[in-house]
């Protein structure tokens, strides 16, 4: 609250001599104050509590409690710890004047009062008084700013090496809660260990080169926990005895430094993991390749994706994802901290250092490795940790890991060559199996534009339907007619030429363009199936790949529903098939969508019978009318026993469990004169056409 | 000081009473207050120096002193801080010697003053 030059002020004459009330309280009135009289120091007292004055006129000599009690108890009371208190008294020893300042009177006016001096002094001690009241509301505004900021004011006297500092600089620094200087060391002594020589010498430069210093410290261990305070000490341009008193202010910028370290953290942290995030990759990557090129060393740099992570989205959803992800994160920091593991080469400092990329891919980084087999020996362990079930809630999940390796300078010398190199091995590791990692070779460059401009290209043919639809009729062997048909993409680029399914489809997948195009596969076969039963063709099976993805989609089998419905097209003319490879990703979301399928009528083959690793298991767990047996057997069956053998056994047991068996890849009379002999259900293959157009397929079906 | 001195009234330190409000109430109430003191308290003083009581001498010589002071008798301050000093110190005989002179110059300066309340009130 600040003063208002205009509020009536009120003054307190305590005197018991009328007489010298009497001019008194004239002389306020004259300038401008209203007076109350009292004629005892009981009475003053009482007056003062129900209304406090700014200014006091007060007798020493007096019935009762005297003056200097008077005083002592006006001091006292929170409104008159400041105020002016004028003491008129006729006693003039000094003992009488010593005693009236030390029970804090403002001033002292001897009786017989002179008037017109009197008038004068009043006047002056109301502007004091005013002034005093405002430096204290300064002041206390002050001590509140400081004490919101906690940032504490000081004088550091090197005449005396004393610092005097304000209430929230002494609370800062632990000091007393006196006022009284206190001597430098007292301040230094609260500096942490660590930081106290470089405080000190900062201090002493201030003090002898007159000049200002800042500097952050911390607080002794001991006193607190992990406070930071930044000092800044400026010289005072007056001199005090030929030294400078040096001013000075310290703030605690503890929760500031938390604040730019949380900021630091998002920046260059990946929130969800706490790994490093890609800003910080480049960064670090960068660094790690000038050293080694500065240090003529090698260095490696990983390329990480996880297999199966979807799986866990779709089943448990995001955060379980979340959390899956902070688990992996965890264990790749944890196995690439050194241990006794690569401890020669990384000499105690980290293997690796961890970045999330964004999704499931991750990278690390190695700066210590000596060779390429280091980077394997790290890979073969990522691959170990990250396989191990992961707890998610109440679940145990599982996911793998392809590793692409690139090293420097080998496979690039800069951040992005290296990165691409990296990312390419990864690639090429994926398509090996799961769980795999891949060196970087120079043919994975080309292979990787390869894929970028089939990518491009398709980005552009799918949408539009360019891709069409060849038809390779399957054979009945104990007929020879046409049953069936299986639907096969064929894409003729005018910029690439035709580009074979086994590189485009797999692109198709990775880029999410599979979802399109089965879907146009879908319907294009759905509507030549409908249009050949609408020409009068003897009913035929249309057989449609499905992708990996379209196996764990929930809405297949609502889908073919509708589009079967659409053509008027019984379900059981559709056959779907599928490949073992496709199975193994998602066992349980598979069997949920072949179930459905199922119930829906379709009949389900299981493509490429034969080359998984658990055909008969597939065979017995899952609800498979048809196998189509891998081109691999037919071509062995009439080359050696062995293999006739083995095809034999296959359509045995195809037969054995009422399957239908559907020998792929069949090319020669003799291969079908064997199938003949096993009994084998159907053929398809080049002995008696590749996959055709439609219209040149209405050719076979007898000239439609 | 000769015995008339002990009745002066310094006419300055009136003069400034009555600047005070410039109409001169505040000099005139101050001097019928001074009046009525001296008249009621010097019989006090007497009382008190007779009794030997040297408190109720000191406080109300000190009292008195003020209201002397108050308007400008200077002779009779001297008197009255004389007797109060005197009183502190248990100097009865100086006591006595004084209160015989105040004795005789308070009724001097009562009759001063209340002339010039009485010259004010006939300007008037």
């Amino acid at each position: 609250m600040s003063i208002c030059p205009s509020q009536q002020r009120r003054a307190l004459v305590v005197d018991d001599d009328q007489a010298t009330r009497l001019p008194a309280v004239g002389i306020l009135k004259k300038l401008g104050v209203e007076a109350t009289e009292a004629r005892s120091g009981e009475h003053a007292l009482q007056l003062f509590a129900e209304h406090p004055a700014q200014l006091v006129l007060l007798d020493v000599e007096m019935p009762g409690i005297n003056g200097f009690e008077t005083c002592k108890a006006l001091r006292s009371h929170p409104s008159g710890a400041h105020i002016p208190i004028v003491m008129m008294t006729s006693y003039d020893d000094v003992d009488s004047v010593k005693r009236a300042f030390e029970v804090g009177a403002t001033d002292f006016v001897m009786k017989p009062i002179n008037w017109i001096i009197l008038e004068q002094r009043i006047g002056y001690v109301l502007r004091a008084g005013d002034n005093a009241r405002l430096l204290l509301e300064k002041s206390a505004g002050l001590d509140l700013a400081q004490q919101i900021a906690s940032l504490g004011s000081f004088v550091w006297n090197t005449d005396t090496g004393t610092v005097s500092g304000s209430a929230e600089f002494r609370k800062l620094y632990s000091l007393s809660e006196n006022a009284s200087p206190v001597p430098i060391a007292d301040l230094l002594d609260r500096v942490h260990e660590d930081d106290r020589t470089q405080v000190e010498a900062a201090l002493t430069r201030a003090a002898q080169c007159i000049t200002p210093i800042s500097l952050d410290h911390r607080l002794s261990r001991d006193r607190t926990t992990e406070r930071t305070y930044r000092l800044e000490v400026r010289p005072r341009s007056t001199l005090h005895g030929g030294s400078p008193l040096l001013d000075g202010i310290s703030q605690d910028i503890s929760r500031q430094r938390q604040a730019e370290e949380k900021i630091r953290r998002l920046a260059f942290h990946d929130s969800l993991t706490g790994v490093g995030n890609l800003a910080s990759f480049h960064d670090k990557l960068k660094d790690t390749l000038e050293r080694a090129r500065r240090g003529s060393s090698i260095a490696g740099l990983m390329f990480l994706d996880l297999d199966r992570f979807k799986r866990i989205n779709d089943t448990y959803g995001h955060r379980a994802g979340d959390l899956a992800l902070q688990q992996v994160a965890h264990r790749l920091q944890r196995a690439t901290r050194s241990s006794d593991f690569l401890a020669r080469a990384s000499e105690g400092k980290p293997l690796g250092d961890v970045s999330r990329m964004g999704g499931d891919e991750f990278t690390v980084i190695l700066p210590t490795i000596r060779n390429g087999g280091d980077a394997q020996l790290i890979a073969k362990r990522l691959i170990a940790e990250i396989g191990r079930p992961i707890d998610i809630e109440a679940a145990k999940v599982q996911v793998g890991v392809s590793i692409g390796i690139a090293i420097f300078p080998n496979d690039g010398v800069d951040t992005d060559t290296l990165l691409r190199a990296a990312d390419a091995a990864m690639y090429h590791a994926k398509d090996v199996s799961s769980d795999a990692f891949r060196y970087y070779d120079d043919s994975m460059n080309s292979d990787a534009a390869e894929r970028m401009r089939i990518e491009s290209r398709l980005r552009v043919a799918i949408p539009k339907g360019a891709i069409e639809i060849h038809y390779q009729p399957i054979l009945s062997l104990r007929t020879g007619s046409i049953t069936g048909v299986e639907a096969l993409a064929r894409w003729f680029d005018d910029e690439l030429g035709f580009v074979a399914p086994g590189r485009f489809i797999p692109v198709a997948e990775e880029c999410g363009l599979i979802d399109l195009l089965s879907e146009q596969v879908l319907q294009k076969s759905c509507s030549a199936l409908a249009h050949w039963d609408s020409l009068g063709v003897d009913p035929l099976t249309m057989s449609i790949n499905l992708s990996p993805r379209q196996l764990v989609d929930r809405d297949l089998a609502p889908r073919i529903e509708k589009a079967l419905a659409e053509h008027r097209l019984a379900p059981d003319r559709l056959q779907l098939e599928i490949t073992e490879s496709a199975i193994v990703r998602d066992e349980k979301a598979v069997k949920r969508t072949l179930a459905s399928l199922r119930e829906l009528g379709v009949h389900i083959a299981l493509d490429d019978f034969g080359t998984g690793y658990s055909s008969l298991i597939h065979l017995k767990e899952l609800p498979v009318d048809v196998i189509k047996i891998d081109r691999s057997f037919v071509s062995s069956a009439t080359e050696d026993a062995n293999g006739a053998a083995l095809t034999r056994a296959v359509v045995a047991m195809g037969k054995a469990l009422g399957l239908q068996t559907i020998a792929e890849g069949v090319e020669t009379e003799a291969q079908r004169d064997f199938l003949v002999d096993c009994a084998c259900d159907s053929e398809q293959g080049f002995r008696f056409s590749p996959a055709v157009p439609a219209d040149q397929l209405l050719e076979f079906l007898g000239g439609f | 000081m000769r015995t008339e001195d002990f009745s002066a009234i310094d006419m300055s330190v009136l003069e400034t009473l009555h600047d005070l409000d410039n109409t001169g109430t505040i000099r005139d109430q101050v001097i019928a207050v001074v009046i009525d003191d001296l008249a009621t308290h010097f019989n006090e003083l007497r009382e008190a120096a007779d009794k030997g009581n040297d408190e109720s001498v000191r406080t109300t010589a000190h009292g008195l002193k003020s209201s002397a002071g108050s308007v400008g008798a200077s002779g009779l301050y001297q008197l009255l801080g004389d007797a109060e000093h005197a009183a502190v110190e248990g100097d009865s005989a100086t006591v006595r010697a004084r209160i015989d002179l105040l004795g005789v110059a308070i009724p001097v300066v009562i009759a001063s003053l209340r002339a010039m309340l009485e010259a004010d009130t006939g300007r008037a």
